[in-house]
């Protein structure tokens, strides 16, 4: 059996962890939003429907 | 002291723990409109159109030039009656839709709310787009 101290100690990093990975994950997936609106909309302004060729 | 089961709990609780704050978030294609944020929406709606304006420039022969940032006629692809009808009707729902999506977005970005009626015009009309 492990000592009950050492699992609390290190439940506890893992805990730290966890929540650190998830903040920064919270942070990129903003950032990636970001990027694909501003990459859409420069790519929508360039799609003029007037520069569409007549069939 | 910790007992076996205690030990089992606290393991069990922690790996639930690492699961929950460590999965990656829903990437923002795979909601349902009704559940994106207003942001998410806009983004959506310039995907689809320029999805759908890239599949037009395809079937008419055009390429889109990274460099110049212009799309380029690189071919001339023969055209069936039918084809050519679609393609009519593609250009214009594209132009429908274009000035209606650009409102959406100016007034998300001046803070206002945009309205429902025109939102749910433009989801139907890139609905119907994407059924064509």
């Amino acid at each position: 059996m492990a000592d009950p101290a050492l699992v609390v100690i290190e439940g506890g990093k893992l805990i730290l962890q966890a929540y650190f990975n998830y903040m920064r994950q919270a942070g990129k997936t903003e950032e990636e939003a970001e990027a694909l609106y501003q990459s859409e909309k420069s790519q929508f302004d360039f799609n003029k429907p007037s520069s569409l060729e007549d069939v | 002291m910790f007992q076996r089961k205690q030990f089992t709990m606290l393991l069990v609780m922690l790996i639930a723990m690492v699961f929950l704050f460590g999965c990656p978030m829903v990437p923002t294609g795979a909601k349902p409109i009704s559940q994106m944020t207003p942001k998410e929406k806009v983004t959506w709606m310039y995907g689809v159109y320029n999805s759908q304006y890239a599949d037009y420039q395809s079937m008419t022969g055009h390429t889109w030039n990274d460099t110049t940032k212009t799309w380029e006629k690189t071919s001339s692809p023969t055209l069936s009656e039918d084809q050519k009808e679609i393609l009519r009707k593609r250009k214009e729902v594209l132009t429908k839709v274009y000035p209606l999506i650009k409102l959406y977005d100016s007034k998300l970005n001046s803070g206002a709310v945009p309205d429902r009626e025109t939102e749910q015009k433009i989801i139907d009309l890139l609905n119907g787009l994407q059924s064509m």
